[in-house]
């Protein structure tokens, strides 16, 4: 599991987006949309400024880490 | 043959991408993702339908098998069958069968499109690429101390049959590459409904 939480369920509901609309905007299959939700894959720094970028918002109000 | 058109807005995308791609003082990274950038549009753009990157894989995975079969047949059997006509027959029906698949298989995909690889499927390509190697030589080991050592059978590898042993040595790691691909890309998890 990754160190970080994603409130990218959270920020697709809220604009009534689906998970293959959200894969197409950014380049990227259902699959990995899938897997970011459940926090099972790491995304490039690319994919993760280019989902920040679909929701309007910063990478780190996407990507929540823990603080230490 | 016959060009491809799609509409203006696409056009001035692609050759917007095939300009970057082309510029030489951008950094190669810069230029592999206009590349990718390219096939994506162009995938967007193809009113076929899609098979997506887990479907070709399975498809892969059973003709990649099926041609590791047949090869693999030809070489063990090849010394039994050699100079019989049974033998030769057998060995064409085998490779007419192989090839209708590739035939078939070919037809098929040249009226779908196929979706492009993405970040997380080449990542998981590359370690179903490295896990499939591993595989194979531990499958080739066991097989080989089964055949030669606890069932004390021989096998001659010679200028008829090596090539046939190859062939299924390469077929049999691309089935095993895609198959293995498949596991990592589905693991944990089940289709989500949305």
């Amino acid at each position: 599991m990754n160190e970080f939480t994603t409130r990218i369920k959270e920020l697709r509901a809220a604009r009534d987006m689906k998970q293959g609309e959200l894969a197409d905007l950014v380049g990227v299959r259902r699959e990995t949309i899938i897997r970011l939700e459940k926090g099972l894959y790491n995304p490039s720094l690319k994919l993760a400024v280019d989902i920040a970028r679909v929701f309007g918002c910063t990478v780190e109000e996407v990507f929540i880490f823990p603080e230490e | 043959m016959k060009k491809t058109v799609y509409d203006e807005k696409t056009n001035a995308k692609l050759e917007a991408l095939k300009k970057q791609y082309k510029d030489k003082s951008l950094s190669r990274e810069e230029r592999a993702e206009a590349l990718k950038e390219i096939a994506r549009v162009t995938y967007a753009a193809d009113p076929r339908p899609a098979v997506s990157v887990r479907k070709q894989a399975v498809t892969n995975a059973l003709l990649f098998f099926l041609d590791a079969l047949v090869f693999g047949f030809i070489a063990v059997t090849d010394r039994a069958f050699r100079d019989s006509s049974a033998g030769n027959t057998l060995s064409i029906v085998l490779f007419s069968v192989m090839l209708i698949f590739i035939v078939f298989f070919v037809i098929r995909t040249g009226r779908y499109k196929n979706e492009p690889d993405d970040e997380l499927s080449r990542e998981n390509k590359r370690k179903a690429s490295l896990n499939a190697f591993l595989t194979l030589l531990i499958v080739v080991a066991v097989v080989g101390l089964v055949w030669f050592e606890i069932l004390e059978k021989t096998f001659t590898l010679d200028s008829r049959n090596w090539l046939g042993f190859f062939c299924c040595l390469v077929f049999a790691y691309s089935g095993l590459s895609n198959a293995i691909f498949l596991y990592i890309d589905g693991k944990g998890e089940t289709e989500e409904e949305e």
